[in-house]
């Protein structure tokens, strides 16, 4: 039998349709993925050793020469030492809150009107005005709600500990699902852990300084939905950045399509 | 009080935890498993005839685009009906369509004279009159291609499928932000869910629309319920409890017109909800004790069917977390995964997480549009809050045994 | 507010908004925002790639007269020679894609690129062809090997132990030999070596082909005697066994495997979730889509001559000399026929 020209042994190029493609992946790629999770869990926890403790101190040192934030306190959790900024919580009105509940009340009737729409934007007001409400209403009632300063600003910070902890498991989890590179996956590990530990330091020094203007009233709003949930966000758009790098790679290479 | 706040919390993380290790196993499935192809390739020179429904209200912007793709068909013409249906349009739609089988005398059009109104109730008088073995029904803003009748009748050839889904695609994607995201989520649902419930032989969902049944067998289960705000849901139901399966074709693909405005989307979002709230109500228990299905069919029914009592439960979840907030004992991990639970369940518009729907639109080939992907978290409270006003209403009707009325979905007409 | 503490919430609302922005700059740019390409005009057809090719190729024949050399469509560095007919000799060796406007033929041990033939084709045994459209009928020896695939307007033989790429169609008859390795072949019929005793039992076996009502029978598992009928359609969960001459009149769904034996018939579609065995002389009127493999002994027969249909195979296709298929037959992990003396 004669030998094949290159031209003959050229691959099969036809493109199948999307309907029936799938993706590729070797094993190497899964050992690699498999690998990843403890080594960007032990990054994280080292970064965190190493580098929490002097973001904090620096930090709380940044606030109390400069913001009337003065006192901090210091924590280790998980053997992870940190310096926690305190706000100066001013003490909680009765009828205070009363009166804040009636503008939220108010905002949300005007919000509302407004929103009749029923976009994203209007909701998510509506949403935090709602929260709002309902923690001076029980402020009211209750005569307190949350948690005094330091222990408020504990919470965070150690929230935002775990949050840095468990970024690389659900990294490798959703990464798992498609065939990234060692570079890529790198990047994604790199850019969440970094960007959530610059976002969870500065998120420690600005809600601080908030409740130290507006006191408890505002605790629930930033810790369950402008907190950590924020996290999330970020987690979403590094991953997002990944798949398109992905995505183009693929679009190159014919051989990620396979014909049925 | 605290005790009982913090297991409800768990029971509505777990309930979160749950649907996201569905998903990523039916993405896992889809991207690497073997997919599990439908009939597309049976070849047939004498198909069966088939009548196509198409149930238009107040559709003068989108019926003469839908019709021409449906008389373009490479269907043999002679085993093919189109039919029309005018559910009571207010518009010229009738006007339009009675110009239209002037020019295209094939066609015929049924008017419903009331006093019901609704896609269910229409469907149901115009099978009155269908001789064909096979139906199938497209919604008015949807543009078939010349082969997807044949597609879509293939399936077919299997006597134990009822009925067939094909894919949805969304045509006017570059309109809008909310257009480009409920094109994203389309794709998670259709590329990824529904291939994957095929591959796993659970329950892919017929749809209502670029899909169709047996005509012996909907005559077998009584019809559409006519009041059903979500007759594609009671009918899966129905289909799956009474031991006959639903095909998805995930190369039968069609376009549709997604909602350009909020407010529409609210809308649809709150009547899909109230309708499928309603079969959930009624057909729950006998899917999760059908005998003819299995274990995993089951579980799958199960939570099929609860898919829109999440975000209630969600919200209700939130609600504990709050009160636990006040109460100042809000565990540290609590906070924590709740936070991860919501937002992966944040892209469940189309009931679809951020994964889910990236690995869709990997699969497609898209590129820079994955860059919108953090823009469905902006989508969370919307799609929560419509979904929950709409189990409001499905409680509602229960309650007080009322029917639902239909909100008709605007439409644009801007065919690409 | 001190300076630092406003430069703070700045910054704070600037990484907020940080993960926004790369979607918001898509936004605006639109990059990617075309709805997903649905090609409307898209049909299935087993004969897709050998009319599309015929399509492309007709208006550059049509275009040129006597013999010519121009460079083919948009690729790079190949070139179609464009001739009146061809002959060669043995051992020829094509640099250019060939384009006739009568016959082809060439001898043993050829290589060709693509060649398309407005009349008949003739390739010797050891050939290697890239893409091949012939417009009347085509023969082509032992030892063949398709790269891409064969598309015949006219009826088809191929000799023994040929490989034959991605697809084999023809519009008539398909003739392939034992010892044939492929994944998609379309013909009407297509015949191992020699189907003529399979056709013949299908003609005398008339009586059998009126369908049934369409009524569903469910069972767990059934082995059907011999010489029984059944008028309904069967949905089985588990194993269908149809003893020598019995009949189900309608579709047959399985859970588990299906077997036909000798003189057994299905007149409509088999679907199983396993492997799908005709014995000899066995006769499926219908499709067969298995999730495994489809065997198909001496003298089995499936579709119609009027009606051709499909054999899908998700796994391997093995089919033994004198089977007869009309229709296309697709076999996602290759199939093979056997050797003249060897069951299926």
């Amino acid at each position: 039998m004669p030998k094949a020209g290159a031209a003959q042994a050229a691959r099969v190029t036809i493109r199948p349709h999307r309907s029936y493609r799938t993706l590729r992946v070797s094993r190497v790629s899964w050992l690699g993925s498999a690998v990843t999770l403890p080594i960007g869990v032990l990054l994280a926890y080292a970064a965190l050793l190493v580098l929490w403790p002097r973001a904090t101190a620096w930090m709380s040192a940044l606030l109390a020469q400069s913001t009337p934030i003065t006192r901090n306190v210091p924590d280790n959790f998980l053997f992870i030492a940190s310096t926690v900024p305190i706000p100066n919580l001013p003490p909680l009105s009765v009828f205070g809150a009363l009166d804040v509940a009636g503008l939220c009340a108010a905002a949300i009737l005007l919000a509302g009107f407004y929103a009749k729409k029923n976009a994203p934007l209007p909701l998510w007001i509506i949403g935090n005005l709602i929260v709002l409400l309902i923690t001076a209403l029980w402020a009211f009632f209750e005569g307190r709600a949350g948690y005094d300063g330091p222990t408020y600003m504990l919470l965070l910070e150690r929230t935002s500990v775990i949050m840095i902890l468990c970024s690389p498991i659900f990294a490798v989890v959703v990464a798992a699902l498609l065939p990234f590179t060692l570079l890529e996956r790198v990047t994604l590990f790199t850019l969440l852990i970094a960007l959530d530990f610059f976002m969870s330091v500065l998120r420690l020094a600005v809600f601080a300084l908030i409740l130290t203007h507006t006191g408890v009233i505002l605790e629930t709003n930033l810790y369950l939905f402008l907190g950590p949930l924020i996290d999330v966000v970020y987690f979403i758009a590094v991953y997002s950045l990944v798949v398109v790098s992905l995505s183009r790679r693929l679009a190159r290479t014919e051989d990620a399509w396979e014909w049925l | 009080m605290v005790v009982a706040l913090n297991a409800w919390l768990t029971v509505v993380i777990a309930l979160m935890s749950i649907y996201t290790i569905r998903h990523w196993v039916f993405t896992f499935s889809r991207v690497y498993g073997k997919q599990r192809m439908s009939f597309s390739d049976a070849y047939e020179e004498h198909p069966p005839s088939v009548t196509v429904l198409v149930p238009m209200h107040n559709e003068e912007k989108v019926a003469e685009a839908c019709l021409d793709a449906l008389l373009a068909s490479e269907y043999p013409k002679d085993q093919l009906e189109i039919v029309a249906i005018d559910d009571q349009s207010a518009d010229a739609t009738n006007d339009i369509l009675h110009a239209y089988i002037e020019r295209h005398p094939q066609v015929k059009i049924l008017t419903m004279a009331g006093p019901e109104r609704g896609k269910a109730n229409a469907l149901n008088v115009a099978l009155e009159s269908v001789q064909s073995d096979f139906v199938l029904v497209f919604d008015a803003d949807y543009t078939p291609g010349r082969g997807l009748i044949r597609t879509l009748i293939n399936a077919f050839v299997d006597p134990e499928v009822g009925a067939v889904m094909g894919r949805v695609v969304p045509r006017n994607t570059s309109r809008s932000l909310l257009t480009r995201l409920l094109s994203m989520e389309r794709a998670g649902g259709y590329q990824v869910d529904q291939q994957a419930r095929y591959n796993f032989n659970l329950l892919p969902q017929y749809g209502g629309t670029v899909g169709g049944f047996r005509r012996r067998m909907l005559a077998e289960l009584g019809g559409f319920d006519p009041h059903a705000l979500a007759e594609d849901t009671e009918l899966t139901a129905k289909i799956f409890q009474h031991g006959w399966k639903i095909v998805y074709d995930n190369r039968a693909e069609c376009y549709e017109e997604v909602p350009e405005a909020w407010e529409s989307r609210f809308k649809q979002l709150r009547r899909w909800s109230r309708g499928h709230n309603r079969v959930l109500w009624s057909h729950l228990f006998g899917l999760v004790t059908a005998p003819v299905l299995t274990i995993p069919q089951r579980i799958d029914a199960a939570l099929l069917m609860l898919c829109y009592a999440v975000p209630p439960i969600l919200l209700s979840g939130w609600l504990a977390a709050i009160a636990l907030f006040l109460l100042g004992r809000l565990p540290y991990v609590g906070g924590v995964t709740l936070a991860f639970a919501v937002v992966l369940y944040n892209a469940f518009g189309n009931f679809a997480p951020v994964y889910q729907v990236a690995t869709a639109e990997v699969l497609d080939g898209s590129t820079t549009r994955l860059l919108l992907l953090p823009y469905l978290f902006y989508m969370f409270p919307f799609n929560t809050w419509a979904i929950t006003t709409g189990f409001i209403d499905a409680v509602g009707d229960i309650v007080k045994s009322r029917r639902g009325r239909w909100d008709k979905t605007a439409r644009v007409g801007n065919a690409p | 507010m001190t300076p630092v503490e406003i430069g703070l919430y700045l910054l704070y609302a600037l990484v907020v908004a940080l993960p926004l922005l790369p979607g918001l700059l898509e936004l605006r740019a639109g990059d990617d925002d075309d709805p997903l390409k649905i090609d409307a005009s898209y049909a299935r057809d087993p004969r897709f790639l050998g009319k599309s090719m015929r399509a492309k190729v007709e208006p550059i024949v049509d275009a040129t007269h006597g013999e010519a050399r121009v460079q083919f469509l948009n690729r790079k560095n190949e070139f179609a020679l464009i001739t009146d007919a061809y002959r060669s000799p043995d051992r020829v060796r094509f640099d250019d894609i060939v384009l006739s406007r009568g016959d082809f033929h060439v001898g043993d041990r050829s290589v060709m690129l693509d060649v398309y033939a407005r009349g008949d084709v003739a390739v010797g045994a050891y050939a290697q062809v890239r893409t091949l459209a012939a417009g009347r009928n085509a023969r082509f020896g032992s030892r063949l090997s398709v790269v891409r695939w064969i598309d015949v307007e006219g009826d088809c033989t191929i000799g023994d132990a040929a490989d034959l790429g991605q697809s084999v169609a023809a519009s008539k008859r398909l003739v392939i030999g034992a010892g044939v390795r492929f994944s998609r072949l379309f013909g009407r019929p297509i015949s191992v070596i020699d189907g003529r005793r399979a056709e013949l039992h299908a003609l005398s076996a008339g009586p059998l082909l009126a369908r049934a009502s369409g009524a569903r029978r469910l069972v767990k598992t059934l082995t059907l005697d011999p010489g029984a009928r059944i008028e309904d359609d069967v949905v089985a969960a588990g194993d269908v066994e149809l003893l020598p001459g019995a009949v189900i009149a309608g579709s047959l769904k399985a859970g588990g495997t299906v077997t036909l034996r000798a003189n057994a018939c299905v007149v409509g579609n088999i679907v199983a979730r396993e492997t799908v065995t005709l014995e000899a002389d066995a006769m499926v009127l219908g499709h067969i889509f298995g999730d495994l493999d489809v065997v198909l002994h001496a003298g089995a027969l499936v579709g119609d001559r009027h009606a051709p249909k499909t054999i899908h195979a998700s796994r391997a296709v093995r089919i033994a000399p004198e089977a007869c298929i009309f229709g296309w037959l697709i076999a996602e992990r290759g199939g093979q026929t056997t050797a003249k003396d060897s069951p299926a």
